[in-house]
């Protein structure tokens, strides 16, 4: 049996391969036309989207119609992906951050989030470098613990549940423009936090790279 | 709060899809002129779209709808988007022959990996070499010292390349030669399979079959237990009456013997009431009393009755502890004077062992009428006797008038 250049590329572009490769790499399988590397993102990726928008939207149907709306404007933004400069995970959840938001009916109306953000979002990088997603993850959970409890709950009920300040106000008994600047000030906290520790690790990152260029031939260091 | 300070806040609100329509509308107009503001929007939507809503979905417990990703694919093929429905795993049917098809995806995967590397450098290569262009890192090439030196390195790097190229079409030859082995393989032990299913149907059956006769089997033997259990406790009802009853005709039997016994006290009573009664009454009673001469002891009283009875009481013959069984008290009879042979009247028998008396009770009229004395003589037990032997004692004789009345 002969292999042609045409059967090779069907063979790289088979289910069972794809799934080993990474987002970046199913990225680039897809700007040349593979489009199955599109279903093997949808598998990997669909439950997260899917959270993220139920927790919004708080409808299934709603959730759903959103995660296929998600994937479909990436297949058709893939051109505009840049791997240099965020990566596949950051790009998605900003854009599907945003398009849940878009499925409420009043931003919708507004068109506040435009479609084409997506395009903007290609060349986004993320204001707080390259920490690992698990860490921030910690790091934000290490934040909220120490938050005024009013800041926390707050953002809680807005990010886990769902609710808008009027109805976390008439649950805590505090007015919406209270709720509302206790939203603001705990994301500013966050933000503050995620911006030092941001700085910290670079200046660290730095200091390595000079410890490591200073040393004598024969010795290595992991940075 | 400051007016700049508002805009933050809202900010804060629009990324978390806390502001109204007429906050966003003003947030946006003073965004395009606030560079701060636009970056501040920019982190607090980053805040909430990389790290809350991920922590968010990671807390949460909803369910993924089932058949999400069927869906997707459908619906990307309805607006053009051509995927194969093998793309994700979970809208394929459980594989149940997975262990001998992975051998064989292992082999394609390692192969694919091989030519990968290869397809890399000669075809995805060129083609990437754009991109990275576009994003401005594009290598830093070296410099040919001459064109000729590049022409050569050009065209040896080619014959390398296409050796290799050469090297892994053949290695994936021989692997697609092993796939379609192994894929033989796979279909005979897809019918070995169908084999064994049909077979495991079949004993499936039996085993059924089986369960069912051993249940109305078991059933069967649990009624006949229930049966023998009732037998059992029948029985014993039974086997109670039956003691019952012989006890009742063990008592029965004991009082027929005790009045049977009873009766024949009372009969022999009634006998001797009437001997005594014919003794009363007699008209030629003879009552004689005699003495024996060797034992001083020992005496008689002869009762009789002329032509009818004689009843003989021998008192003190012998002592009652020191009877020897080996002797017997013969009575004998005879006409004195005559010719005629003695005449044996029977045997005394003991009459009241405490009183040491014995008594013969003879009434045959036709030997009486023969005789007018009688005797005891004591004989050998167990030898027959025809006449008296020893010594006569307690002679009495009967031939006086009657003395009673």
């Amino acid at each position: 049996m002969d292999i042609s250049d045409c059967a090779l590329e069907k063979l790289i572009c088979s289910p069972s391969l794809l799934r080993t490769l990474s987002d970046a790499q199913l990225m680039a399988a897809l700007r040349k036309g593979c489009n199955d590397a599109l279903a093997v993102l949808f598998e990997r990726h669909s439950a997260l989207v899917f959270r993220i928008a139920r927790s919004i939207v708080r409808d299934d149907g709603e959730a759903e119609e959103t995660v296929q709306r998600v994937f479909l404007d990436v297949f058709r933004a893939a051109k505009q992906f840049n791997p240099g400069r965020a990566s596949f995970k950051t790009w998605l959840l900003q854009y599907a951050y945003h398009r849940s938001f878009n499925r409420r009916e009043h931003l919708h109306v507004n068109g506040f989030y435009s479609s084409d953000e997506l395009d903007e979002l290609a060349s986004g990088e993320l204001f707080y470098g390259s920490l690992p997603a698990q860490e921030v993850l910690c790091l934000v959970e290490q934040v909220l613990s120490i938050l005024d409890p009013r800041q926390r709950k707050v953002i809680e009920l807005t990010y886990f549940e769902g609710w808008t300040a009027e109805e976390i106000a008439g649950q805590t008994g505090d007015s919406a423009s209270s709720v509302r600047h206790n939203l603001y000030r705990g994301l500013a906290k966050l933000r503050s936090v995620l911006l030092e520790t941001q700085r910290v690790q670079e200046r660290a990152t730095a200091v390595s790279k000079i410890e490591v260029k200073g040393m004598p031939l024969g010795f290595s260091r992991t940075v | 709060m400051d007016s700049h300070e508002q805009y933050e806040e809202l900010c804060a609100l629009a990324a978390s899809g806390q502001a109204s329509k007429a906050e966003l509308t003003d947030l946006q107009s003073h965004a395009e002129e606030c560079s701060n503001c636009r970056g501040l929007m920019y982190d607090f939507t980053q805040v909430s779209a990389q790290a809350l809503s991920v922590l968010a979905a990671k807390r949460s417990d909803f369910q993924i709808p089932h058949g999400m990703t069927q869906r997707f694919i459908a619906r990307a093929h309805s607006e053009g988007i051509d995927m194969t429905r093998t793309a994700s795993p979970k809208g394929m049917k459980p594989d149940w022959h997975f262990p001998f098809r992975f051998a064989g995806i292992c082999t394609a995967a390692a192969a694919l990996l091989v030519v990968a590397s290869v397809v890399s450098l000669l075809i995805v290569k060129p083609k990437f070499s754009g991109l990275r262009a576009e994003r401005g890192h594009i290598d830093s090439p070296q410099l040919p010292t001459t064109s000729a030196m590049h022409s050569e390195s050009a065209q040896a790097q080619d014959m390398h390349f296409q050796e290799q190229l050469a090297a892994a079409r053949a290695e994936l030859n021989s692997m697609a030669a092993t796939i379609k082995a192994q894929h033989a393989e796979l279909e005979s032990a897809d019918q070995n399979l169908s084999s064994l299913d049909s077979r495991l149907a079949e004993a499936g059956q039996r085993n059924a079959d089986f369960q069912s006769e051993r249940t109305e089997r078991e059933t069967r033997i649990k009624q006949l237990e229930t049966e023998l259990e009732k037998s059992k406790t029948e029985k014993n009802a039974d086997d109670v009456a039956l003691a019952l009853q012989e006890s009742e005709l063990r008592a029965l039997r004991k009082q027929v013997t005790d009045e049977a016994e009873a009766l024949q006290e009372q009969q022999a009573l009634a006998a001797r009431g009437s001997d005594v009664r014919d003794l009363v009454v007699a008209r030629n009673l003879h009552i004689v009393d005699v003495r024996d001469n060797e034992n001083q002891k020992a005496f008689g009283r002869i009762f009789y009755t002329e032509g009818k009875s004689l009843i003989y009481y021998a008192y003190d013959l012998a002592d009652p502890r020191k009877v020897d069984a080996k002797v017997s008290f013969y009575v004998w009879g005879e006409r004195l004077g005559s010719e005629k042979p003695i005449r044996s009247l029977g045997i005394l028998h003991s009459d009241d062992v405490s009183a040491g008396r014995w008594v013969l009770t003879f009434d045959d009229p036709k030997v009486l009428a023969q005789i007018d004395s009688v005797f005891i003589t004591v004989q050998p037990s167990g030898k027959p006797v025809r006449e008296p032997q020893g010594p006569r004692r307690l002679f009495a004789f009967l031939g006086d008038k009657p003395n009673h009345p």
